[in-house]
């Protein structure tokens, strides 16, 4: 029910605050920002994407915001709300209101508005409200020492997930106590293998520091440790970073002296506003950032008394300007610059509540995080759905950041990467942050040699048609390696390799709205070329190959580029050929009659079995009613069958259906006489149930058995086609060459509309000619859909 | 109530409590499909609601608690026994579902929290309270804290319930205020059958109605959470998925009654509002509420002139036969079978391949004109228009929209007419614009001059082109229709207009 609009970012994140537990008891210490506003999340559940919400497209120009940091929330609500409704029709304004009080929760929250104000008037807490002083004396409409009581937790619900909610506002996090004896160092681990070398160790540290007091709550980020390599370049779940943000701080590991830290508990807690029909993914996406931040926050903690030392910091740099009188702005300005826990803090609310990749620097201590957010979608949202303009579209199951049991390890090696930055830029980032070691070389290198029109198996072996590397092939389990980690990182997405005889169109979820902004980056980029408009336009029409609109040969390079452009921004998608396999009545008239001959064949060793069918058919209290409803339709058609042959065709179809699946196993799978008759007479004896298939009736059986004519149909899904299916399949092919027979066989699982032709050769390794022929040669069998 | 014909004009429509019960009756009538239009081809996509399946017992526990002066804060009663406290007969048994205790300060928390609804997560159970803070001399520290809490799974969809904890808890409140039905030990020990009661007919029917006394009675009713329904633009298009002679009485909305008779699945959104000569704002509001409630479905107006390709959903349509899906709508068979009776205007059938060679013949730069001229043969006994529409309703069709786009001549960069366009947000009224009215083009410089992030071309061409305002919709973000619908012009007129222009064409 949520997943399609879990598609849209919306992290509903209205603030992070840092509460902890010492001594003096629970405090608030720092949130941030200063004046969260708990409504703001709450409008955006968006029925488009905010162009700002995609990483990417920030550093695409000059035209993107320029707005600082300390307006940049307040900015990105207004903003937001514009786009939501963006439709130009000015008029509607008055109605976004309305629509957006439609919500569920926005209703209850009105009434309660009505009822009961006492906490509402502090919800809207201004600069100017309240005299200087006591501006953080609220927070979320909350006194702030309610707040702290609220979420120092008590030590038993420590250590798992915290999940409150007052009204409107939900509490995430994860609280951490100290060990009992009030230190923080973990016992000394001598499970780690000695192969690794510093880089793992410090890999470890982030990763498994929760292992040894952890409940099993926290999620086996160990498993990245089997392969230090791999650990190092880990991605999926784990709080790394992308190699180019990462540095590597050779730390001599400190002397443990465990003396017990003043701190009792610390717990970050993710104040958000979900739209209540997303609560639940929401939460769930938040609930791993909160926790993988919590956790590196606790590493650090237990090394030197990190967040200890943090928050007795930002306490007295509060506790000054206070005396001083500051304002909230000067106060929180000289908070984030003196200390690095509320820096990363407010760096983690910017990056994540704009659904951008938050790079953190705790302690020394560089990660990363995020939300991961969908860069493509196969569904184009109706016009009643959520919009998801720019985001491409592909129904191809190209490669996840992950892998995943939806992909399809025979096509992926023939996918290719399409950077979604500069790779200039990915790669300049990757060697600020790097030592060299030869790991970042290949990594470095391989970014360097990806290429939207070269498939990773070509990568690898750069004869036109390679054949798909094995996939224990080292290099290539490389190769995929990184690419994910790059897709997961939204440096790059997997998509078919770009050709030039391949076909594209202006994708149905292109964003038109950017088309000002973007012409003018296509304008300076290309300047040679044809503007964006122009070329939207010609790719507009009926569906050429993309050689149609390149002038020359010499320009082929350049419109390729450009290609890649379009294709990185959602502008054009691959258009591609599905096939749906049609078996014309001729054919079924013909199985029919061959199956009736077999029947008459096998009847000496049959007869027994027949008999049973046939009289079962035929007692079949279904018959005459679907005697009728055949008649109507057959009237209905148009043709006038008397109705005594009719009848004669029924009962006739009846019982060599009934039968004839059962022989047609016999065909196709030898069996002994004995097995068919038990089988024949244990089965349902009326095809519309006969379950001698796994196969559910499909709604050509459904036709037969209801109504006994024969009518041209589809077949769904010719990989599990039923005995029947598979005689019309079998007949289809008859009179051809053996060889295309043969293909045929090979090649009819994919004649379901849902394998695009294009794939199949390269999936099949067979030769593109080859296909074509097949296909040529059943053409009068395969109906041709188009899409993405 | 009966609401007035003056006062209903100015009411949200969202407080349109006869409507919505008989909608909200008839979505639930949808899902055991009965009382749905036979005609239209009800989109399965559009239903997200799924009803709580009776006899689920989504409801874990319900527990009364409060503050005890002595002992703090207690559990009284719990339905089932022993699910956050152990019962008195076993003190040694852990509760089944969490431990109390751990959790009181959040049940019963401080005054400041009283008043408010409280969520909480623990051992995979989500806890739902409402605690009730009721100050009295009679009480022992002049205040007395209870809280009737629901206890569900945390993964389910909780909304539902919010609404019962909050009413549940106002309830009791004011039956203390009244009678100190709480304090009193008397009429406290019904809570225990109340609340076993409450949670019994919640669980099973989604409802309950237990009578206290003469003038209180719990009256509770989950209703699902509906999302928004999308924004409604002047050239959406609404077919009606109900019968609404058959739900729609005199207590009505007015403009409800106004419009409805114009929802034909052939009129825009504001053509219905011309025809019925209602505001076109409380027009949009209505069709904004029947979308909401799922009484209408939107699409887009049918010319010949339009262009419709198929979209990576004809599978699901091909495929639906094969009943591996559970959506198949309605009593009368598949959804292909369901195509083949809406799209016949003859009572002939196409068999299924045909249609299929049908759809998949529609594309990219082919009007539906053209292509019904192609096959003109095969389409004799199908209504082209009902063709269309099953498709875009069923959604393996998509519209391919028409947008004009002027690029600026030198830089071939596209000349945008002030930001005004580009940002909805802005309040100048572009009808108002249309028919040239001067100061709304400068409001719209003045927004374009606090706003202008993205707006660095086309500023000089803003004031020699306040003329002809129709150039503000040349950025590419507006198609025909929304261009149509707004100047009231056919797409022809329009084009002209733009003669003397260097255009270019995009279809998406």
């Amino acid at each position: 029910m949520t997943t399609e609009r879990s598609l849209i970012p919306n992290p509903s994140l209205v603030a992070i605050l840092l509460v902890i537990r010492d001594s003096a008891g629970g405090n608030l210490v720092f949130h941030y920002p200063p004046q969260p506003r708990a409504e703001a999340a709450h409008n955006t559940s968006s029925w488009r994407i905010g162009e700002t919400n995609t990483d990417y497209t920030s550093s695409n120009s000059s035209f993107s915001s320029s707005s600082d940091d300390d307006d940049e929330a307040d900015d990105r609500k207004s903003r937001s709300t514009v786009r939501l409704y963006g439709g130009g029709i000015a008029t509607e304004r008055s109605v976004v209101t309305s629509q957006r009080s439609r919500s569920y929760d926005q209703r209850s929250s009105r009434r309660r508005r009505d009822s009961d104000h006492e906490y509402d008037e502090e919800e809207d807490d201004d600069d100017e409200a309240g005299e200087a002083g006591a501006e953080w004396e609220h927070v979320l409409g909350f006194r702030h020492d309610v707040l702290a009581g609220l979420l120092s937790v008590p030590r038993a619900l420590a250590k798992s997930r915290f999940e409150l909610s007052v009204d409107h506002s939900v509490f995430l996090g994860y609280p951490c106590y100290s060990r009992v004896d009030g230190t923080w160092q973990r016992k000394k681990k001598e499970r780690k293998p000695k192969s690794e070398g510093p880089k793992g160790e410090e890999e470890k540290e982030a990763h498994t520091s929760d292992a040894d007091n952890d409940d099993d709550d926290a999620k086996g980020n160990d498993a990245d440790d089997e392969d230090p390599d791999a650990a190092a370049l880990s991605r999926s779940k784990s709080p790394n970073p992308p190699p180019s943000e990462r540095k590597k701080i050779k730390r001599e590991p400190r002397k443990i002296d465990p003396t017990p830290s003043k701190l009792a508990m610390f717990h970050i807690v993710f104040v958000m506003n979900p739209p209540q029909l997303e609560y639940h993914t929401r939460m769930h996406d938040m609930y791993d950032v909160a926790k993988q931040f919590t956790m590196a926050l606790k590493t650090q903690q237990s090394d030197d008394d990190y967040v200890a030392r943090e928050a007795e910091k930002i306490l007295e740099i509060r506790e000054r300007g206070e005396k001083r009188g500051d304002s909230m702005h000067e106060l929180w300005s000289r908070i984030l610059r003196e200390s690095t826990l509320a820096a990363a803090i407010a760096a983690l609310y910017q990056s994540i509540s704009a659904s951008k990749i938050a790079h953190l620097k705790v302690n020394d201590f560089d990660f990363a995080l995020q939300i991961p957010i969908m860069l493509e979608t196969s569904v184009l949202p109706s016009i009643s759905e959520p919009q998801l303009p720019g985001m491409h579209l592909t129904t191809l199951r190209t490669i996840g950041p992950t892998p995943n049991e939806g992909e399809d390890a025979l096509m992926t090696p023939h996918f290719a990467l399409l950077f979604l930055e500069d790779v200039d830029d990915i790669i300049k980032e990757l060697i600020l942050d790097q030592d060299q070691s030869s790991l970042n070389a290949s990594f470095v290198q391989f970014i360097q040699n990806c290429r939207p029109t070269v498939s990773f198996a070509q990568m690898l072996s750069p004869t036109p048609d390679a054949s798909a590397p094995h996939p224990e092939n080292p290099e290539y389990q490389y190769i995929e390696y990184f690419a994910r980690h790059l897709i997961y990182w939204r440096k790059a997405r997997a998509i078919l390799p770009l050709h030039y005889r391949r076909y594209y169109i202006v994708s149905p979820n292109a964003d038109m709205k950017r088309l000002v902004s973007q012409s003018a980056v296509f304008a300076r980029l290309f300047p040679a070329l044809p503007p964006l408009p122009k070329m939207l336009s010609l790719l507009s029409g009926k569906p050429r190959p993309y050689s149609a609109y390149i002038p020359s040969k010499d320009h082929r390079q350049a419109y390729m580029d450009m290609l890649a452009w379009l294709m990185r921004y959602g502008w054009v998608t691959n258009l591609l050929t599905f096939a749906y396999l049609k078996i014309p009545k001729d054919i079924k008239i013909a199985v029919r009659e061959r199956q009736k001959r077999e029947q008459a064949e096998a009847a000496v060793e049959m007869i027994q079995a027949a008999t049973v069918g046939a009289a079962a058919a035929v007692n079949n209290g279904n018959s005459p009613r679907m005697m009728s409803t055949s008649v109507e339709k057959s009237i209905a058609n148009g043709t006038v069958i008397p109705n005594a042959s009719l009848r004669e065709i029924e009962e006739e179809s009846k019982i060599s259906v009934s039968a004839g699946g059962d022989s047609n196993i016999s065909n196709s799978r030898p069996r002994t006489g004995w097995s068919d008759v038990t089988d024949s007479s244990t089965t349902a004896p009326s095809r519309s149930t006969n379950p001698t298939t796994n196969t559910p009736g499909t709604p050509f059986e459904k036709m037969e058995s209801s109504s006994g004519q024969l009518e041209d149909s589809v077949v769904y899904d010719p990989s599990r086609a039923t005995p029947l299916e598979s005689a019309w399949i079998e007949r289809l092919t008859e009179g051809q060459p053996p060889d295309i027979v043969a293909l045929f066989d090979r090649l009819v699982k994919y004649l379901d509309g849902r394998h695009a032709i294009e794939c199949i050769a390269l999936r099949e390794a067979i030769s593109k000619k080859e296909l074509k022929r097949v296909l040529n040669a059943m053409d009068r069998y395969i109906v041709y859909a188009r899409h993405w | 109530m009966v609401p007035t014909s003056t006062s209903t004009h100015s009411r949200q429509p969202s407080r349109l409590t006869p409507f919505q019960s008989s909608v909200l009756q008839n979505r639930r009538a949808q899902e055991h499909h009965a009382e749905t239009s036979a005609d239209i081809p009800g989109s399965s996509r559009i239903y997200h609601w799924i009803p709580q399946e009776p006899g689920k017992m989504s409801i874990k526990c319900i527990f009364y608690s409060y503050f005890d002066a002595d002992k703090g804060p207690r559990v009284l009663y719990q339905v089932p026994e022993n699910s956050v406290t152990p019962s008195a007969d076993t003190p040694s048994v852990p509760p089944t579902l969490f431990s109390f205790d751990e959790l009181s300060d959040y049940i019963i928390p401080k005054q400041q929290l009283c008043d408010r609804l409280i969520t909480f997560c623990r051992n995979r159970y989500r806890l739902l309270g409402y605690p009730i803070c009721l100050e009295d001399d009679k009480y022992d520290r002049n205040e007395f804290i209870f809280n009737f809490a629901i206890v569900l799974d945390e993964s389910e969809e909780f909304s539902s319930y919010k609404p019962v904890v909050k009413k549940l808890a106002r309830l009791f409140k004011a039956l203390e205020e009244q009678m100190g039905f709480l304090w009193n030990e008397v009429t406290r020990s019904s809570v225990y059958t109340l609340i076993e009661q409450v949670m019994e007919d919640l669980n099973s029917y989604c409802e309950c109605m237990i009578p206290i006394n003469e003038s209180n009675t719990i009256n509770l009713k989950l209703f699902p959470a509906i999302p928004p329904p999308p924004p409604v633009k002047a050239y959406h298009v609404p077919i009606s998925t109900v019968r609404f002679e058959s739900i729609m009485d005199s207590n009505w909305d007015l403009t409800m009654q106004r419009i409805i008779p114009f929802i034909d699945g052939v009129n825009s959104v504001r053509r219905i509002s011309e025809l019925a000569d209602a505001d076109y704002t409380l027009t949009k509001k209505c069709i904004s509420e029947l979308l909401y409630y799922g009484c209408i479905i939107i699409v887009d107006v049918f010319r010949f002139a339009n262009i419709y390709a198929v979209n990576s959903e004809l599978y699901n349509f091909v495929n639906d036969g094969a009943g591996s899906t559970g959506t198949a709508t309605g009593g009368g068979g598949g959804l292909q079978e369901e195509c083949q009776a809406y799209i016949s205007n003859t009572g002939r059938l196409l068999d299924f391949p045909a249609i299929l060679d049908l759809y998949t013949s529609l594309r990219q730069g082919l009007t539906v004109g053209e292509w019904s001229t192609e096959n003109a043969e095969r389409l004799k006994d199908v209504d082209v228009r009902r063709f269309i529409q099953f498709g875009i309703i069923k959604g393996f069709l998509y519209r391919v929209h028409k947008y004009p786009v002027r690029i600026d001549d030198g830089t071939g960069v596209v000349a945008s007419v002030g930001p005004a366009n580009a940002l909805a947000g802005s309040s100048v009224d572009l009808h108002a614009l249309a028919l040239g009215a001067q100061e709304a083009g400068q409001g719209g410089s003045l927004v374009g001059g606090k706003m202008g992030k993205s707006m660095t071309t086309g500023s000089g061409i803003l004031m020699a082109d306040r003329s002809l305002p129709l150039l503000r919709y040349l950025d590419g973000a507006h198609h025909f229709d929304s261009i149509c619908t707004d100047l009231q012009q056919s797409e022809k007129e329009v084009l002209k207009n733009l003669a003397a222009y260097p255009i270019e064409l995009i279809d998406r």
